[in-house]
């Protein structure tokens, strides 16, 4: 151990050790850094000053939000309208193995190859496309810079909900996936502003809701299905501004400091990147389906096909009926079934498994899923249940990673618990005054 | 501050007038998507999106808030006109985009593309990308052809 005999160096010593290490070795490296690129780099005029350029009209007082917008609105309507065409290939190709699973002539097994594993995990692959995109497109926007632009233009929002911008970082990448947004939260500084973060990036739209967004706009909402998409997104950004005030004022009390972030230039992105980028994000997806999804889809078959009389009973009869029904009541006000409440319990493995559990209960029932939601339910009890599968429990893997950052099962169980119930209440509520205007 | 390191012309009397009358064109468009998708005046083909509406009048807000600029002779404004071009071109790039995987979706007889056809996809944000273009391309023509007019008298005044 080192002595000293100074008692102000003593004291210095002190605060440096109370500092975080890590700071410590930030300062240290940008120090070298500073030091390396006084000798070395010679500033490219032109390129430096147009990014400034931009910066000058994307982070405006007034047009940096209009323009995030506008932005946003593109990626989702890229990520839905294009997509259309290619979920459509891969329902055909689909549908054609189906054709002969279905010839099968053990039932059970043509059942559980066509209804089960085709109809849940081939249904739920016909998303690839759509996430695939969104990646990409999420992806272009990190590579050009952007992204971190959104979160000084949000700065200002942020700061009245008591965040900073920096927290908007994790809630952007919740558009991806809710893990990787309560992974990021480390960057937040403040134990306080790191909570909120977390509690509220689960209410941000992940790409596994986007397959129920697109199946239920599609069905109900056909000719403005990529705004409702957009507007189910900036709806869960709303969300987590409001519940995060909400916070603020009243569990998480802090003081909110400024914000000081560097923003690299704009760059072109290289079509090699950005595609590497959506590759590598899109795989996850592509896994859940081949493991998680495939067992889910498997359970799902037997529940749906099973019964206490047996195989081969009525879809009414099954344990899924059972399961379902035994919650159904506390959804009768929202307007749905016992089919729709079997698929939003499985959503609490993943969030694709919702429209891949409807898929199977309605595809063992013999009804295709289209006609089946026309029939079960009303529109305005379809934007219900996107706004509950939007704000509802996040899925097991979010739950896990709220319990490792946090590291209490204290705020992982308020989290699950304070979602369950904005859930209910937001979805009531569109029921409710929905009702006011379109019935 | 720009000009020297980007290039900029020194004369932003008609880039102003320009982007004064960019910046109408979108608005007028745009405000006229918003009230015919809202049936507010009757309905016209292609302007059926309120969405698509305010997005274009987002466009026009950008060239307009470029316009004060300009016409003091502040070189900032030509960072409006530019982010203007790249919101307007993405517009445009992803209606494109929206076309052509149409086109093949009825290409390959799917059946929700049996009924498609190409006229329900041409939206005014892609004809007034094109519109601009042809605008911006016509006056870059111009502007080319008196510069070397006037290279050519000035050259002729000084032999």
């Amino acid at each position: 151990m080192k002595i000293s005999s100074d008692p102000i160096l003593e004291v210095e010593e002190e605060q440096e050790e109370s500092i975080d290490p890590q700071i410590i070795l930030a300062n240290e490296r940008y120090e070298v850094i500073g030091r390396i690129l006084c000798e070395t780099y010679v500033p490219g005029k032109g390129k430096w000053i147009l990014s400034d350029m931009l910066d000058r009209v994307l982070l405006h007082r007034y047009l940096g939000l209009p323009i995030f917008l506008v932005t946003m609105w593109a990626m989702f309507h890229f990520t839905f309208e294009i997509s259309l065409v290619f979920m459509e290939m891969i329902t055909q190709f689909f549908a054609w193995i189906g054709t002969f699973t279905s010839q099968i002539p053990i039932p059970l097994l043509a059942s559980l190859l066509t209804n089960g594993i085709l109809g849940g995990v081939g249904f739920i692959l016909t998303f690839v496309p759509p996430i695939f995109f969104l990646y990409l497109a999420i992806s272009v926007l990190e590579d050009t810079g952007y992204l971190s632009r959104a979160a000084f233009v949000m700065d200002r929002f942020m700061m009245k909900m008591g965040l900073h911008g920096r927290s908007f970082i994790p809630l952007l990448l919740g558009f991806g996936c809710s893990v990787a947004a309560i992974m990021a939260t480390r960057t937040v500084d403040g134990e306080s502003n790191r909570l909120t973060t977390i509690l509220v990036s689960p209410l941000m739209s992940c790409a596994g809701r986007l397959p129920i967004y697109i199946l239920i706009a599609g069905v109900f909402f056909p000719t403005f299905a990529g705004t409702v998409v957009f507007l189910m997104y900036m709806f869960g950004i709303v969300m987590a501004v409001i519940v995060a005030i909400i916070f603020k004022k009243t569990i998480l009390r802090e003081e909110s400091s400024s914000m000081l972030m560097e923003l690299s230039q704009y760059q072109i992105p290289t079509i090699h990147g950005s595609f590497r980028h959506m590759w590598d994000r899109g795989l996850m997806f592509v896994r859940t389906a081949g493991t998680y999804l495939l067992i889910g889809s498997i359970v799902m078959w037997v529940l749906s096909t099973f019964g206490p009389a047996g195989a081969g009973i009525p879809i009414d009869e099954s344990f899924a009926a059972i399961l379902g029904r035994l919650f159904e009541p506390i959804f009768v006000p929202l307007g749905f079934s016992w089919q729709i409440v079997t698929g939003l319990i499985f959503g609490f493995i993943a969030k694709e498994a919702v429209i891949q559990s409807l898929a199977i209960v309605y595809a063992v029932g013999g009804i295709g899923l289209e006609t089946a939601l026309l029939g079960s339910m009303t529109p305005l009890s379809a934007v219900a249940l996107m706004v509950f599968v939007l704000l509802y429990i996040p899925c097991l893997a979010t739950i896990a990673a709220i319990k490792k950052e946090t590291g209490s099962w204290k705020w992982t169980g308020f989290s699950v618990a304070y979602q369950l119930v904005l859930a209910y209440i937001v979805a009531l509520l569109v029921i409710i005054i929905g009702g006011l205007f379109f019935v | 501050m720009y000009r020297e390191n980007l290039n900029l012309p020194d004369d932003n009397k008609w880039a102003s007038f320009f982007t004064l009358a960019i910046g109408i064109a979108y608005l007028t468009i745009g405000v006229v998507q918003v009230l015919s998708s809202l049936q507010l005046i009757s309905p016209l083909v292609g302007f059926s999106d309120v969405v698509g509406g305010v997005l274009l009048i987002i466009v026009a807000a950008v060239f307009l808030t470029g316009v004060k600029p300009l016409s003091e002779n502040n070189q900032e404004g030509y960072a409006f006109i530019a982010v203007g071009y790249i919101l307007a071109a993405l517009l445009f790039g992803l209606q494109v985009l929206v076309i052509l995987t149409n086109a093949l979706g009825w290409f390959l007889h799917f059946e929700d593309w049996l009924a498609w056809s190409v006229w329900s996809d041409i939206t005014p944000s892609l004809w007034m990308f094109i519109i601009l273009m042809t605008g911006t391309g016509s006056l870059w023509v111009i502007g080319n052809m008196r510069n070397k007019i006037m290279g050519v008298s000035k050259e002729a005044i000084s032999k």
